[in-house]
């Protein structure tokens, strides 16, 4: 064989490669992002899901890379049932629950939908609001936000094109503008980066060849122990599974406050972005014209962080906790926790890691009331 | 190395030359974007904790380092190659600056395989000005600790870097002391055998002053690897030892388990990974090796690229190696884009 063969062979068996790479990601499609629940044999959809949860009587199993949780959470704001509070932040505080053995947040709203995503963002905060708001007949009359350190940003995940749509249309009622129906190119650009993605192909293989029931009812469980899968309660919270708990239980002597998980999404130097507190602003704003008060929770960080004063996690926890309080100031919202632990009482062991405190932690977080 | 940018065939592209080139390219590619970065999340974990205090086992002190230590190298070869694929689609050859360094049965061969280009500028610009060998044993061995701490800072400014220096430079002077007095012994397969493995470890242990961010880090991670934080053994093997009377000091020999701090997901998988990446690079012949017939890199040393012994594993122009090279390609094409930031996953 002659060298211009050898690189002929090469370069048209990459691209063969590739494009089956491409199509398989596409067409099995494990997030969901290319196409809607087409591969889904049973033709289950967020709604089935949702609609079952509803009904169950200790919520459904979340059999990890299944579903897209902003799919589902977004039809459980769209689900037409009354409750009192919507909770919208990340994983932080994914454990608040009126449903779970520990419940939290009980001096504030009586039910709840926890519509919290993880790697919740800014953008996460409008579309979702805006979720809430076409739902007119069935609107909470409380909205929680877990603010996180990195709230104040634009652009910090990505996850929230999920429902660009609606972070679009907030958007422009925001600022009275036509809604944009295109999405940015940025977006299309990653989801095109994406076909090519070899984490993205080994999870399409693995649900190409699932037998896992995508539906399946919890039984009565003990929360502090968990089952073999994730479970969503009722109220859309999230109880860890038994070994993600009982991982974090037996290490919990080893959270660092130094460790790289701690500063997850804190970049030095850029804690917060002006336009994005003028839009987070306007936002609060439009939800209180729509009468909905506004609550903002501090989900407390594990005391190993504070030993770091000079960091910039610490920094930036100092800062935005401050920011948080002057714009509930500003506009008669109620803060609720601190992110410090001590100002709560959570204990070192109250933690999963250094950012996700457990339901013990977190039934604690109303000691800690300021009612501006 | 320079003659060659006089001649005119070199910035004209050539079938021969690409082939060969992207070849070399597309190794270094993998090594760098699947092995060396496949590996990395079990290393990183392992030093950080360190950094952090944590009182890290026995398994998962020496896991972190051996982890770091292929990482490095894959990394390092890897990014050595694609200079010299790139350069030879051009025509240009390049210094060899790898050449299967795990394979060391002393740490003065290491020196010869390791990043031989930066080995050879010490060597020439800074251990031969100092005197060399020219002016006595002691002076010698004085020169090489001076030559091998300023290898260390080249590295970076840090005491880290001092130490890493240091101790290669107390290495080669243990290892030019041996010779000395071994000089003229035959070589057995089981005293070749020990050379390595005493070549590797002193090499790994090398590797954690490297990698530490401070002398505290360096100091945690030593200790857990020395089994001063005790041994920690699976909790099951427990009942065993207990049945058949062997019982240990309480504070040297625990059943917690290897890896009880979970620094990372699965253990077996870190375990298979470091196993794998061991074979690899002790077993399996390196870029130069595979390419030898067209000559990809200039040699420092004459013969330093040992000849295959199996011809069939050498690289030729056939279906088969355009194949194989296809599937590196594409691997490493899809995992340039890292973690999928569209997949599901907890937090």
């Amino acid at each position: 064989m002659n060298s211009k063969s050898y690189l002929k062979i090469i370069f048209l068996f990459v691209i063969f490669l590739l494009v089956v790479t491409a199509l398989i990601n596409y067409i099995v499609d494990p997030g969901n992002i290319y196409t809607k629940y087409s591969s889904n044999k049973n033709k289950l959809t967020p709604a089935v899901y949702i609609k079952k949860l509803l009904e169950s009587n200790y919520g459904l199993l979340m059999p990890k890379n299944t579903w897209n949780e902003r799919d589902l959470k977004k039809t459980l704001a769209e689900y037409p049932i009354n409750y009192d509070c919507a909770i919208i932040g990340s994983s932080r505080i994914q454990q608040i629950s009126s449903n779970r053995q520990n419940k939290s947040l009980v001096g504030t709203c009586s039910d709840m939908k926890n519509l919290s995503v993880p790697g919740a963002t800014l953008e996460d905060y409008l579309a979702m609001s805006n979720v809430i708001l076409k739902n007119t007949e069935f609107m909470p009359r409380t909205i929680v936000f877990g603010i996180d350190p990195w709230s104040f940003n634009f652009g910090r995940d990505k996850r929230w094109v999920r429902y660009e749509q609606d972070y679009l249309e907030m958007k422009s009622t925001l600022f009275k503008r036509h809604p944009s129906t295109h999405l940015n190119n940025n977006s299309n650009k990653d989801l095109l980066i994406n076909l090519f993605n070899f984490q993205y192909l080994k999870r399409s293989l693995s649900v190409l060849f699932k037998t896992d029931i995508l539906i399946v009812p919890a039984p009565e469980f003990n929360h502090s122990k968990g089952l073999d899968f994730d479970v969503m309660l009722k109220d859309g919270s999230r109880i860890f599974n038994g070994l993600y708990i009982n991982k974090t239980k037996n290490s919990i002597n080893t959270v660092s406050g130094n460790d790289a998980y701690s500063k997850y999404k804190i970049i030095a130097n850029s804690f917060s972005q002006d336009e994005a507190i003028k839009i987070f602003k306007k936002l609060v704003r439009h939800l209180k014209i729509s009468k909905i008060n506004i609550v903002f929770v501090l989900t407390p960080y594990h005391h190993s962080v504070w030993n770091y004063p000079s960091q910039s996690i610490v920094r930036s926890i100092e800062l935005i906790e401050k920011k948080v309080h002057e714009i509930a100031e500003q506009y008669k919202a109620r803060v609720i926790g601190s992110y410090n632990p001590i100002n709560i009482g959570c204990l070192e062991n109250e933690f999963y890691d250094s950012i996700h405190p457990m339901d013990t932690c977190l039934i604690k977080l109303e000691s800690n009331m300021t009612v501006h | 190395m320079l003659p060659q940018f006089a001649k005119d065939v070199v910035y004209k592209l050539h079938s021969k030359h690409l082939a060969v080139g992207m070849t070399i390219f597309a190794l270094g590619l993998f090594k760098k974007v699947v092995l060396a970065d496949g590996i990395s999340v079990y290393a990183t974990p392992v030093f950080d904790a360190a950094e952090a205090g944590v009182l890290l086992t026995f398994f998962e002190a020496w896991s972190g380092a051996l982890a770091y230590t292929f990482q490095l190298y894959f990394d390092f070869s890897g990014y050595s190659d694609m200079a010299l694929g790139i350069a030879r689609m051009f025509g240009i050859r390049l210094p060899l600056n790898f050449n299967s360094p795990y394979k060391a049965t002393s740490i003065i061969d290491f020196w010869r395989r390791w990043h031989i280009t930066l080995s050879r500028f010490l060597r020439n610009y800074l251990y031969i000005p100092l005197g060399g060998s020219r002016k006595g044993k002691v002076r010698r061995h004085i020169n090489l600790m001076i030559t091998m701490i300023l290898g260390g800072l080249w590295h970076g400014a840090g005491w880290t870097f001092v130490l890493w220096g240091a101790l290669h430079g107390l290495y080669l002077m243990i290892n030019h002391g041996w010779r000395a007095v071994f000089i003229g012994r035959g070589k057995t397969k089981v005293g070749s055998f020990f050379a390595w493995a005493i070549t590797f470890l002193a090499v790994v242990v090398s590797w954690v002053p490297f990698r530490a961010e401070s002398i505290s880090g360096v100091s945690n991670l030593l200790k857990a690897m020395t089994g001063v934080n005790g041994i920690s053994l699976p909790i099951n093997l427990e009942n065993i030892f207990v049945n058949y009377g062997l019982l240990f000091p309480v504070n040297l020999i625990t059943f917690d388990g290897m890896f009880h701090n979970f620094l990372y997901g699965d253990n077996f998988v870190a375990i298979c990974w470091i196993f794998l990446l061991l074979l690899i690079a002790t077993f399996f012949p390196n870029t130069q090796q595979l390419m030898r017939n067209y000559k990809p890199a200039f040699e420092t040393y004459r013969g330093e690229v040992v000849k295959l012994d199996h011809k069939w594993a050498e690289w030729k122009q056939t279906m088969s190696w355009a194949l194989f090279i296809s599937i590196i390609v594409t691997v490493s094409i899809l995992s340039l884009s890292g973690e999928s930031e569209f997949l599901y996953f907890q937090f």
